[in-house]
């Protein structure tokens, strides 16, 4: 066995509710955290939509996605990357966001994505 | 005069401006699941198609507050519930799922 722990980047660029991908890209952070993997999130295209504020879901009967990521900081994973662009396309602020993130142009996003070993994207 | 459904994001799939490029003036266009995204002031296209014709806008009320969309709706779109929907499939000819 060896002990070498890979950085990894999980890159959630698909929106809530439409389909399960976007849970289960937060599944896959949720189960690297709790194995203490170091690990970054960056939220990208539709992605951004995950973090929207006011999500109310029961009508669809769905789990409400926006309190699923509010579970985040609980396990340790503070850092939170927003594509700077997407958010801006759709009309949205990091004040429409129900957590503090960072927001990354496309040269710091290339950096990020460098900058770690393994590359999940969702 | 036909009720077109769309049920993708416009930000990440061609399927609303696709949708909106084929409809007719009497036609309505009901945005529902991922397809509410495109009911935002933020989309192009619905500003577009609005201040051009007579096309008529809907989005399913459910799937907008799922997604916390409520204060960003475009003043064209008309929210509704799944009774208004099975009224508009009557109301229409014919019903044509884009997806």
């Amino acid at each position: 066995m060896n002990n070498i722990r890979k950085s990894i980047l999980i890159v959630c660029r698909k929106s809530p509710y439409g389909t399960s991908l976007a849970r289960e890209a937060i599944d896959i952070a949720l189960a690297a955290a709790a194995f203490d993997q170091p690990l970054s999130l960056l939220f990208a295209g539709d992605g951004v939509y995950q973090l929207k504020k006011e999500q109310n879901s029961e009508a669809i009967a769905s789990k409400n996605h926006g309190k699923v990521l509010t579970a985040l900081p609980l396990y340790g994973i503070d850092t939170l990357y927003v594509e700077d662009s997407a958010l801006r396309l759709r009309g949205l602020a990091t004040e429409d966001l129900l957590l503090p993130v960072q927001t990354l142009d496309g040269d710091s996003i290339k950096d990020l994505m460098a900058s770690h070993q393994i590359l999940i994207n969702v | 005069m036909i009720l077109h459904t769309v049920n993708k994001s416009p930000f990440s799939h061609s399927t609303l401006a696709d949708c909106v490029a084929l409809c007719a003036d009497s036609d309505s266009v009901l945005l529902l699941e991922d397809g509410v995204y495109g009911a935002q002031l933020a989309c192009e296209i619905i500003s577009l198609v609005s201040a051009g014709n007579g096309v008529r806008f809907f989005a399913l009320a459910a799937d907008v507050d799922a997604r916390g969309l409520r204060t960003k709706l475009h003043s064209a779109v008309t929210l509704i519930d799944d009774r208004e929907f099975v009224a508009l499939s009557i109301s229409h000819n014919s019903v044509q799922s884009w997806f």
